[in-house]
Parts: C-alpha cells; structure tokens; sequence
C-alpha cells in the first residue's frame, strides 16, 4: 500500500471521470448530427452545481444529507482497488473484487434510501426500478467476474490483470467471450445507458437514477453527479484491465505507460458503447429483465464454460 | 490450463464469439436487429473460415470465407432487410417462449452440445471447443425456428442452424 499511489490514483478518478462522461456526450450528439456540448462540460457542470445553494425538504432525515457522501466515498474507495494505471492496484482490502462490488451496492443502497427519504412520489418510483434492475444486474456481474477470478485462481484484482498479463491467451477463451459479453451488458444497465434508461432525460416514464436524485440540488447533486460518472469509469477501467490487460505496466513508477494504455482502451470501449447508444432504442421497463437475464444467462454460462471447455 | 497454440485460439474465438450473437439473438425481439446480429454471425464465420485457412494452410477454404462473408454477410441480409421493408411486416417478433426462459433453455443446449461433441473429438486435431460450440449452435438454431411464428424468422433461423452446421465442418 504505497501512499503516493493513493492520492494519484484518487485524483485520477477524480479528474478523468467526468471527462469520461463528457466524451460520451459529446461523441454521441455528433452521431447524431448536432454539435453537442464540449466535452468538458461536466466538469463545468460540477463546478456549478459546487456553488449552488442547496434546497432541502423538511420532511427529510439524516439518510437524506448522509447520502451523498457514502455514495460518493464508497465509489471513491471501490475505485482505488482496480487497477487502472499499474497492475497493481492502490488499496487492495478484504475480498478484492467481492469488496469492489459490494461498495457498489452500498452507494446504490444508500442512493435509493436517498429516493425514498423525501418521500417524494418520483424518487420513490426510481428507487423501486433502480432495485429491480439491480437485482438481476448484480449477480450477473458477480458470475462474470467470479469467470475471471477463477481462471486467475484469486479475486484479488492486481492478481487478477497480473495473470491476464502473464496468459493473454488464456483471456481468449469461450467462456471469456461470453463474460466480456455479459458484463459489458451490465456496465450499460449501471451506468444507465440507452436500452435501460435514457441518462439525458428527465421524462417521468422513463427515467431510473434521474428520477432517484430528483431531490438533491447543489452541492449534493455535484457529488451524486461525480460519484456516478466515477462508477462509469471504474466499471469501463474493470472491464478493459481485467479482460485485456496487454500493455499494463506490472509496476507502480511506469504510470505514463500506463495512463496512454489506458486512455486508449477506455476510448475503444466509450466508441462501443455511443454505438451502441446511437443503434438501439431504449427498451420498454418491462422488457429491460429480459436483456439484464440475457446477461445473467451468458454470465452463468461463462461460468459453467470454465470447467467445461478445457 | 495449458495454453494452446493461438490459432486455435483464435478459431475457438470466432466461434465462441458466434455462439454470444445467436444468444443474443434469442434474448431480443426485434426483427431488424435480429437480420443485422445474423449479418454479424456469418461475418464471424466468414473470418473463422479465413483464419482456419491460415493457420492450417488449407487455402481452398479462403474461398468459401469470401462466399460467406459475401453470400450470408452482405447479400442475402440486405435482401431479407428489402423483404422486410416491403412486405410492412410488424417489427416486434412474438416468440412462443418469453426470451428469459428461452435463454436459459439455450444455455442448458449449450452444455448438451459440449456433452455430445466431447467423446466424438478425443484425439482430434481442433480439439473440442468448436465442434461443442458448433453443435450448440445448430441446437440454439432449431430452437429459433420452433420459437418463432412467422416465416421470414423462422427462415432467418434457418440460416443460423446452417451456419453452426458449416461451424461444425470445420470443425
């Protein structure tokens, strides 16, 4: 655990995230004719939303004022143990990938109290969706990633892209296809991207985590904000890292290396998925358990492939 | 796990590959996405025929990726995407099994053709990934057509059934 590899690799989170979000936007509204905002644009956003004053219901609690800041602290510490720039990964606490995830879970928990606590009809209606979708979403991403771990033999991250730098062939096999796959279906139902849900709406029937945050205003909202364009990073570092990690440096002083790489792949991956944006309409609420088990399906037979295919 | 050769890496790559667009074509509705996803399925097994050719020197066989990729990956694609155009034919497929049963149902096929095609393939030369893979394949196929109610996707899962079956030549 080397300190100075914390504090960079926060402020890469920090920093990298909303350009991440930004770069999306802005691709995705030149696909479709219109110049769009520039991509710095979140950081703006954010900066704004920093000085704004903030309105909060009466009929609030403690889980209301408290939620920003566990959402925001969890996707933080959750991102510190994936390796981004170096195979080895900042913070590397109990359980690897299952802590991970389940710091994940914590902020969406605590964001969909966060819904629920104004008691306002709309963030009561996101919350509902939120924990149906999550509900299918995150086994299929625990299947997916437990593929991984067991070829690796361990769920600890940096042991994870570590194998995956020592064996890229062995990344190539079935049963990771079909993990790549599955997960790459989660990480557009988590980040909330087209088919799921519309992240540039704010329309009563669609919406999912807009209709959660509905509530928050100023600096609430900016955290709310950052901490969800964090997770899209984190989910895209983990599914570029883990499944083609060639051209990660195995150690910590090569990080220019390593930031090009990374740079690289994650603008393959947000290339994928404004395609898949600007292709697909987005899918009907009730049809959306029909792709996230799609996902759930692949990812248990990634699982099963593990044994099978030798 | 030892790690093979990468050709047959990469064969067993395309296929598996192959194997993700016909789930995927078993968890979507859409009768368009359906045709471009088949596109996409004979494109794979237009490359896994070249890298075939390649990596086992069999040249005639970059004869057939051509005729795939130009038969099954532009043509005939483009005109079931005309028929479709012409004929005003309702675009949302109506499956007799709901797609999540459906995808577990394919799933379990996927196993029984690893099952089948392991005590076939001992000793062979690929080895039992592509021929597993292709014989899912062909079972996911003639589950599509048994699933579906209307001629134009029930030939469009005829398609895919044949394109584990020329999957399964292979290998």
């Amino acid at each position: 655990m080397n300190p100075i590899a914390i504090i960079a690799q926060t402020l890469l989170l920090l920093l990298l995230a909303p350009l991440l979000s930004g770069l999306i936007k802005n691709w995705k509204a030149r696909l479709q004719n219109r110049r769009g905002p520039p991509v710095w644009q979140p950081y703006f956003d954010i900066a704004k939303f920093l000085r704004k004053d903030m309105v909060v219901s009466e009929h609030a609690s403690w889980i209301f004022l408290a939620t920003p800041y566990v959402l925001f602290l969890s996707t933080l510490t959750a991102g510190l143990m994936v390796p981004m720039v170096t195979a080895q990964a900042p913070l590397s606490l109990f359980g690897g990938v299952l802590a991970v995830v389940g710091l994940m879970a914590l902020g969406r928990f605590f964001l969909a109290l966060g819904g629920l606590d104004p008691a306002s009809a709309f963030g009561g209606m996101g919350s509902s969706r939120e924990m149906t979708l999550a509900a299918i979403a995150e086994p299929a991403m625990m299947l997916a990633i437990f593929t991984v771990a067991i070829t690796a033999g361990s769920t600890n991250l940096s042991r994870i892209a570590e194998t995956s730098l020592a064996t890229p062939l062995n990344f190539l096999s079935p049963s990771h296809v079909l993990a790549f796959t599955a997960l790459f279906i989660v990480l557009l139902a988590e980040t909330g991207r087209i088919p799921v849900d519309n992240p540039a709406t704010h329309l009563e029937l669609t919406m999912i985590h807009e209709a959660m945050v509905l509530e928050y205003s100023g600096r609430y909202l900016a955290l709310i904000e950052w901490a969800s364009s964090m997770k899209q990073l984190i989910l895209m570092t983990l599914l570029c890292n883990v499944f083609f990690a060639a051209g990660l440096p195995a150690q910590w002083p090569d990080v220019g290396v390593g930031l090009i790489v990374l740079l690289a792949k994650l603008l393959v991956l947000a290339a994928a998925v404004v395609l898949i944006e600007f292709t697909n309409a987005k899918l009907r609420l009730f049809r959306v358990p029909d792709l996230l088990s799609a996902a759930f399906v692949l990812a248990a037979l990634a699982l099963i492939s593990t044994f099978i295919f030798t | 796990m030892n790690p093979p050769d990468p050709g047959t890496q990469i064969i067993t790559l395309l296929a598996a590959a192959m194997l993700v667009v016909q789930l995927l074509m078993v968890a979507q509705r859409m009768l368009l996405t359906n045709i471009h996803l088949f596109a996409l399925q004979s494109l794979l097994l237009g490359l896994a025929a070249a890298a075939i050719a390649f990596f086992q020197d069999v040249p005639h066989l970059y004869f057939m990726a051509m005729l795939t990729i130009a038969g099954k990956g532009i043509a005939l694609p483009w005109f079931l995407h005309r028929l479709v155009r012409r004929i005003g034919i309702e675009q949302e497929m109506h499956p007799w099994i709901n797609p999540p049963t459906a995808m577990i149902l394919c799933g379990a096929f996927t196993l029984v053709g690893y099952l089948v095609a392991r005590p076939l393939v001992l000793g062979a030369r690929q080895g039992a990934n592509v021929l597993s893979i292709a014989i899912a394949l062909v079972l996911i196929g003639f589950f599509l057509l048994i699933n579906r109610r209307r001629a134009v996707t029930q030939v469009l899962a005829l398609l895919c059934a044949e394109n584990g079956l020329l999957d399964q030549l292979r290998g």
